[in-house]
Parts: C-alpha cells; sequence; structure tokens
C-alpha cells in the first residue's frame, strides 16, 4: 500500500471547506483516512460500468472522466474529476460503478475504503453532511451538463464548460482566466456531444470572436462576460452555499425529532 | 492505426492542426462524414444557407489530401415522395 504522506488529503479538506464548516478534529479525521496510491496511464479505464467497488477515488493529480456508453460502445463523457475531486463519493452507499471512469491523461488516485468514509460520517456527523453537499455538487454540475448537451448549440455548450472549468480550476469561487484542460478536442467532443468536426469549428469560431481560445490543452479566456453570455453561464450552481452566512452548520438545526406517519402506499415492485 | 485530419472549408475554414488516430481512411472518413452532417444540421436548425460547395478534407500529417468529401455527397433532398 503506497502512501503519499498525511497532507495527501489536504485538497479535498479544502474542498469541503469551501462549504461547509469542520471543526479541528474533523479536518484531521479526513486527513487520517487510509488510502492506496494509484497511477493510472492515459486513456485507461480504472472502474468499468456495473462493476462492484470498494473504495472511492480521490484525484490527486491528473484528470478523469465519467463516462456512459450506449450499447454499440459509443461513449459520452458525463463528468470530468479535477485534483481534489472525489470522482465518485456517492459509490460510499452505491458501490457499483453507475458511471465508467477513465483517466484522460496519466493521472494519480488515492483509493479510500467505503467502510473507512462510512465509519468516519458515522462518528463525525458534519463529516458526513459535508460529504453530502459534495455530491449535491457533483449533481448539480450534472444536471447543468444536460441542459447543456439537450438544448444549447454547440458554441454554447463549449463557452459553458470553459467558464464551468475556469471557476472549477481555482478552487476558491474565482474564475482562472488561462488554466490546463488536458483534454483533446476529440475528447471534449465526448463531453458535449459532438463530433470533432463540429467542435473545431466551435473553437474556431470562439476565437475569431476573440472570447477564448483552446490550445495545447490550455484554455485562455480573453473575454469572460461575453465568453459567459455565449454560453448560457450563470455560476450560482457552482458557488451555492460558498457565501460565509451559508457555512453555518446545518447540523445546530438538525437534531429536531419529527413523527412522521407512514401511510400505506400502493407499489410497484421492479426485479433488479 | 494512423492520424488522419479532417479540415473543414465552410463559412470558416478550420485547418485541423490536432488529428486523431483512426483505424484507417473508411473510419476517418465515416467521421468526417458524420461531422459534415452535424455541421449541416446546426445551420439548418439556425435556418442559416447550407452551401452545397463546402466540404471536409482528410489529409494525412505531410498535409497530402487523401479524401474530398462535399455536403451535397452527403445529403439526399427529395421534393416528391
Amino acid at each position: 500500500m503506497e502512501e503519499l504522506g498525511p497532507s495527501a488529503l489536504q485538497s479535498f479538506v479544502d474542498r469541503l471547506l469551501v462549504r461547509s464548516e469542520l471543526s479541528a478534529v474533523e479536518q484531521q479525521a479526513i486527513l487520517a483516512l487510509p488510502y492506496h496510491a494509484a497511477h493510472i496511464p492515459a486513456r485507461q479505464d480504472f472502474v468499468h460500468l456495473n462493476e462492484e467497488i470498494d473504495a472511492s477515488c480521490f484525484v490527486a493529480s491528473g484528470l478523469i472522466a465519467r463516462f456512459g456508453q450506449t450499447a454499440s460502445g459509443v461513449r459520452q463523457i458525463t463528468a470530468f474529476h479535477i485534483p481534489g475531486d472525489m470522482a465518485d463519493l456517492h459509490s460510499t452507499v452505491r458501490p457499483i460503478g453507475v458511471g465508467g471512469l477513465t483517466a484522460l491523461i496519466d493521472t494519480t488516485l488515492l483509493r479510500i475504503p467505503h467502510f473507512a468514509i462510512r465509519q468516519m460520517a458515522a462518528v463525525y456527523p458534519a463529516i458526513g453532511e459535508a460529504l453530502w453537499r459534495d455530491c449535491m455538487l457533483d449533481a448539480a454540475i450534472l444536471m447543468q451538463w444536460i441542459v447543456n448537451v439537450g438544448r444549447r448549440n454547440g458554441r454554447a455548450r463549449i463557452a459553458h464548460l470553459f467558464c464551468e472549468m475556469a471557476i472549477r480550476s481555482s478552487g476558491d469561487g474565482t474564475a482562472l482566466l488561462r488554466y490546463a484542460l488536458p483534454i483533446t478536442q476529440e475528447q471534449l467532443g465526448d463531453a458535449v456531444a459532438m463530433t470533432s468536426v463540429h467542435v473545431n469549428r466551435c473553437l474556431k469560431s470562439l476565437r475569431v470572436d476573440e472570447f477564448a481560445i483552446f490550445q495545447g490543452g490550455v484554455v485562455e479566456i480573453h473575454d469572460w462576460d461575453r465568453l459567459a453570455k455565449a454560453g448560457d453561464f450563470e455560476a450560482s450552481y457552482l458557488l451555492a452555499d460558498t457565501a460565509p452566512e451559508r457555512q453555518k452548520r446545518l447540523l445546530k438545526a438538525g437534531y429536531a425529532v419529527f413523527a412522521v406517519p407512514t401511510p400505506s402506499r400502493k407499489k410497484k415492485s421492479f426485479n433488479i | 492505426m494512423a492520424i488522419f485530419y479532417i479540415n473543414l472549408y465552410n463559412d470558416h475554414d478550420v485547418i485541423d492542426d490536432e488529428g486523431r488516430e483512426f483505424d484507417d481512411l473508411d473510419v476517418a472518413r465515416a467521421a468526417a462524414i458524420a461531422g459534415a452532417r452535424e455541421l449541416v444540421a446546426e445551420h439548418i436548425r439556425h435556418g442559416e444557407p447550407v452551401n452545397l460547395d463546402h466540404r471536409v478534407e482528410i489529409t494525412d500529417a505531410t498535409k497530402v489530401v487523401l479524401a474530398v468529401i462535399r455536403f451535397r455527397d452527403i445529403l439526399t433532398i427529395k421534393n416528391k415522395a
């Protein structure tokens, strides 16, 4: 079991602290989680669809994608995960690869056993809530991606993605106007449901209008306001719960006991 | 496997400087046709004119043109049933 040192999970703590208040003891509990490091080469899948898994993957370095796949093998990227992300935190409670995970570039993962995460959340409810919020952020991003591929034109899809990754890459709620996005045009196309010819055409259009340039795995934003407008981008889904007054521990208000009536319902059963 | 480049000569000319690995030219051609059709569809969706002489070209790394696909070659428009 390779270990990278006690501070390897610090960036995950930092990510949680953006939205949740955690005490020094709680932060220490996260840093003390057991893990083993795995180095995944570019273009290698490491979680397969419907595979049973017993650990969540924290991205220490590199870049990974979640993907779904049609029966004929065509892939759709449904998420990018950058360093500091716990790519499949949700698998802690649903330990099956609902999406496959693949390394887009050489990547180092820390695999954290589900049992350790569950144990920690049971001992420290505030951490449990912070993890819950983290899953909610991933869900909010996914919802935006669905709107993107379902309702926006090609240029807007790419503009929206560039704006989103600018904010996510900063880690502090600001937007980086120059950041690494080391993916190919083909992979970009897989994320926005477009052919690489169409991707190339839209990148050219964003470049000609001097909104943004994507070259050599780097996004350079020249005009944030116009790029955001072109991408129909509104950042609140990424910044929710980050304002100081929203970081209060909701748990304080959460211990009221309710008597919940349980009405009988007609149910349809599925054989799962 | 080889790297092919798909250049677009449309309302914007877009030279593919990244290229992509395909099994062979036929597979690259299929990708080029899919891309061209998607662009034509986007034009139609937005009420923009479609110039049937616009084209995609497939080249190798030395910029030798291996195939030319005009938009008119990938569309079938019928006036009558």
